[in-house]
């Protein structure tokens, strides 16, 4: 059973009028009923859930309409339990399982987590290596295949050789990479006499590592017109690329391969042409998928440099993770000075703020935060449970439709320091609609003004809000450092031996306070070494 | 049968709560995972705060500013307290009890606070519960001893001066005051005990009772439920603090108790237990790895009615909060339904047969418990009748145990 065929419309924008091959574009993806508009976001999952979300609350969270899943935790069990899923109806395996209806999400699967950066053994000519639970996998094309064929979700990104052993990768190695990565798409392509149906919707994630000429190779080996038992494999298609729907560039290993390469973490530039080589030869009007991106900055400037269309939002479910509520917008707020892009709701200058997450802006910025925790609504009364026929939940319930008062950042300092999970469930969902709502202002702001205007915003979003970067040249630590570092301190406070860690530490902290008041009193006195000598009454030194 | 027909809690709350209802625990307010509008769409309308973590984080000056516990964590509904009694016995290592009230001693620098009545009842104002409990100098259920008596007498002064401080801060007419019923599993002191509380009935809304599920044998329990119902005015609210098990539950509301509250439904449910009306299943087991049905199909909660499947709850239990989530939805929205459909069975007086139906189903595969037999012909019901299930000792508590085993 295959999946509907995905379709891409580029709309003709204001901004860049002209067919650029890089340039910024708004789109429309459309799958079955569902529309994703472009750049838009795709939300990560773990285990095949979006971490925090219970299903009422992905519901709540209008800006997932896409859900990218790795297969690789179900490799625990053999054959892998989605496939073992008994149909229901029409809808796919992997939709039934995980309880995301096929005309309401996009689902995209690929095996590996692209965010995952642990070092893997080496994959080989016949498999990849894949993480699970119990230790590593061995997945061949076959596998994957067959694996992909009965899940059936909208969008399977192609069986990859992108190494996970430590850079820098030698150009036999990267060879290999791009030979494999061809090969493996072909399988998954063909329609031969003994498959039963063949995929659509295959998204390709382009290697060739932090070498130009190796990536340009592998696109160029995709728009190759084949021949002979190669093209007998894939027919009707005549290359590779008439079977690929999408293109996927994964940051994690890209970033690690520069790294291996440069010794320096990677700059823009160097991010932008190595992407550039791989779309150089493509056609244009595919889908370009970048997972992994390094925040609003990397991804401004991909959609600049690039035209790229969709990216996961990985960077903010983990700032979500550790405490962080993001509040930027674009076009940016109207503010004096450079801000972080959120708050790092561990700190105790939060204790006493009743704002919401999006805090306080002037009226010339964008609208409130429409997410479940800065604009959370009830349940309409008809739908509330009701256990007995006495119950009446409406009787004394406001019945009004504005917003119940939003989450204040006092009280989500309050869960973080106390180790509840709801402040992640909380700060997940604003996080994604922040995202969302950043989408929204981009796509808004290229369809409807000038090159200028977008360039003039995106020059103004930089000045406005500070990236979060690697720079080792910083001497502060940024927002999410600083967040990671209190997350840290509230873990430690908790399990076995915590008692002795935290009477270790109020020791150690009152020492240090000892320490600052000695040191003034020594001040205070003048010179070093001071004493305080006892004197009697007639002056003369007491012993 | 002492149980209540229809009645319902109205008076100084945030909206109705009918009764009988079991209350789940928001202890660090918020229950743990949800946010209220979660647990407000599953039908719930009255949680339980915690004072003594309360005061810790964020503490009452925080909570001062904000206005009260309902508009710092969002919950529109009705609230109740416990006074931080309980922790006396649960932190006990760090507590020494004296008349003037609980000291506590700070297990990182041996900082000392002590808890007084005064200070429990004006902590609960400031967080603003609708209904607040008194400071009662709780022991261990199985203790023994004179410090049973001296305990169950200190709870009577320690209500006087509750009382005192609730009425003087002029906050009668605004939370409901409850008392709690103390004496240990000695039925003479139980009686000395309501004797002394029932003189005050008419500045207390409710009586709890409390001193019980530490540990003590069932066939105890239920005759101390008993003998503190039978005594507690009809027209007070009757609150058994620390009933979770369903069977529990619906034993308690035979012998005539309105509210329970207990941490068991959310904190099993963290730890993978799904609760179901013929017993927990526990999804951690890998019988249910590929086992594509949903906990229970005829359960109205999300994750149920949404076919979120065993299977894939295996996958992410304790792995994944959103495991955790989902399961609570579920356990809160079990033992909701369990009250619900006793408040159902009380309207149309097949209260019995709902209680026949539901221990036949829970208890059908491995036999009553000796102590529910004997609970319920208490109040003339009788499981055995017409069953060919047996009786068995013991607590009767049920667990899922691995088939590998």
């Amino acid at each position: 059973m295959s999946s509907p065929s995905l379709s891409f419309e580029i709309s003709s924008s204001e901004a860049y009028p002209h067919d650029s091959r890089f340039a910024p574009r708004v789109a429309k993806l459309l799958i079955r009923k569902v529309a994703i508009d472009t750049p838009g976001l795709l939300a990560c999952t773990s285990r095949g859930v979006v971490p925090h979300l219970s299903r009422d609350n992905v519901i709540r969270t209008k800006g997932i309409r896409w859900i990218h899943v790795p297969f690789e935790t179900f490799l625990e069990h053999k054959p892998p339990v989605p496939t073992l899923q008994p149909q229901q109806g029409q809808s796919p395996k992997i939709n039934s399982f995980l309880r995301f209806p096929e005309d309401e999400y996009v689902l995209s699967m690929s095996l590996r987590d692209p965010a995952d950066r642990r070092e893997m053994p080496a994959n080989t000519n016949v498999y990849v290596t894949a993480n699970c639970i119990r230790g590593v996998k061995k997945v061949t094309p076959s596998d994957w295949r067959s694996y992909m064929i009965s899940c059936n979700p909208d969008i399977i990104f192609s069986l990859s050789d992108i190494p996970f052993t430590t850079p820098p990768y030698s150009q036999k190695r990267l060879t290999k990479s791009i030979e494999r990565s061809a090969l493996w798409l072909a399988h998954m392509l063909h329609s031969g006499p003994d498959s039963t149906s063949t995929p659509s919707n295959v998204f390709v994630q382009m290697v060739g590592g932090a070498s130009a000429p190796a990536r340009t190779t592998f696109a160029e080996s995709l728009v190759e017109v084949l021949h002979g038992k190669e093209a007998d494999a894939i027919q009707p298609r005549k290359c590779l690329d008439e079977g690929v729907a999408g293109y996927a560039f994964d940051m994690v290993p890209l970033r690690l391969a520069i790294e291996g390469v440069q010794g320096l973490s990677p700059n823009h530039s160097t991010i932008v042409s190595l992407i550039q080589a791989s779309l150089l030869v493509l056609p244009p009007n595919k889908p370009r998928l970048v997972t992994s991106a390094r925040g609003p900055h990397e991804m401004l400037l991909l959609i600049r440099e690039v035209g790229i269309d969709l990216f996961d939002t990985y960077w903010a479910q983990r700032a979500a993770n550790i405490g962080v509520a993001l509040d930027f917008s674009f076009p940016a707020h109207i503010v004096t000075g450079k801000r972080d892009l959120g708050h790092n709701l561990y700190d105790t200058k939060y204790t006493r703020d009743f704002t919401s997450m999006m805090g306080n802006h002037d009226k010339d910025s964008p609208g409130i935060c429409l997410c479940a925790a800065c604009s959370p609504y009830s349940t309409p009364s008809p739908e509330i449970l009701r256990h007995s026929s006495m119950d009446e939940p409406d009787k004394h319930r406001d019945s009004s439709d504005s917003p119940n008062p939003p989450y204040t950042k006092a009280f989500l300092h309050h869960l973080l320091h106390t180790h509840e999970m709801s402040a992640h469930s909380l700060l997940a969902l604003h996080n994604i609609t922040v995202m969302d709502a950043f989408f929204a202002g981009i796509r808004g702001l290229i369809s409807h003004n000038s090159a200028s205007i977008f360039e003039a915003e995106i020059r103004r979003f930089f000045e406005t809000y500070m990236e979060d970067t690697d720079d080792m040249s910083r001497m502060e630590p940024n927002v999410f450092e600083r967040a990671e570092k209190a997350w840290g301190e509230v873990e430690l406070l908790r399990g076995k031996g915590r008692i002795a860690r935290e009477t270790e530490r109020v020791k150690a902290e009152s020492a240090v306070a000892a320490n600052e008041v000695l040191k003034k009193e020594m001040e205070e006195k003048g010179a070093e070494g001071a004493v305080n000598v006892p004197l009697a009454s007639n002056g003369e030194v007491m012993m | 049968m002492p149980y209540h027909s229809r009645s319902r809690l109205t008076h100084g709350l945030d909206g109705e709560t009918v009764l009988p209802t079991f209350m789940p625990v928001a202890t660090q307010a918020a229950i743990k995972g949800l946010t209220p509008e979660q647990v407000e769409s599953l039908g719930i309308s009255l949680i339980l705060n915690n004072t003594y973590h309360l005061n810790l984080r964020p503490g009452v000056d925080v909570l001062k500013v904000a206005g009260g516990a309902h508009l710092f964590e969002g919950w529109r509904h009705n609230m109740l307290t416990d006074s931080g009694g309980f922790q006396l016995v649960s932190l006990s290592k760090f507590t020494t009890i004296t008349e003037e009230g609980a000291v506590f001693s700070s297990p990182f620098n041996g900082e000392s606070t002590i808890l007084t009545p005064e200070e429990s009842i004006s902590i609960q104002h400031a967080i603003g519960a609708d209904i607040i409990m008194q400071l009662d100098d709780v022991v261990p259920s199985l203790l023994q001893g004179p410090r049973v008596e001296e305990a169950m007498k200190r709870s009577i002064r320690w209500l006087d001066r509750c009382i005192q401080q609730h009425e003087s801060a002029g906050r009668k007419d605004a939370q409901n005051l409850f008392a709690i019923v103390q004496g240990g599993l000695d039925p003479n002191l139980r009686d000395k005990c309501l004797d002394g509380m029932l003189e005050r009935k008419d500045r207390v809304s409710g009586y709890a009772i409390g001193g019980l599920s530490g540990g003590e044998e069932k066939d105890v329990f239920w005759k101390i439920i008993k003998q503190c119902a039978d005594r507690l005015p009809e027209d007070r609210p009757r609150y058994a603090m620390g009933i979770g098990f369903a069977e529990d539950l619906l034993v308690c509301v035979a012998l005539g108790i309105d509210m329970a509250d207990c941490v068991f439904p959310t904190r099993t449910a963290r730890f993978g237990v799904a609760l179901t009306h013929t017993g927990p299943i526990n999804l951690k087991l890998g019988k249910h790895a590929k086992d594509f049905d949903p906990i229970d199909s005829t359960c109205p909660c999300p994750t149920c009615k949404d076919g979120t499947s065993r299977a894939l709850l295996h996958h992410i239990v304790t792995h994944e909060t959103t495991a955790a989530h989902a399961l609570t939805i579920h356990n809160i929205v079990f033992q909701a339904q369990v009250m619900g459909r006793a408040r159902e069975a009380i309207i149309a007086g097949t209260f019995p047969d709902y209680l026949l139906s539901f221990f036949a189903g829970y208890f059908g595969d491995r036999g009553y418990p000796e102590w529910c037999v004997a609970a319920l012909r208490s109040v003339n019901v009788d499981l055995l009748q017409n069953s060919k299930t047996p009786m068995v000792p013991g607590g009767g508590a049920k667990w899922e145990y691995s088939d590998a085993a």
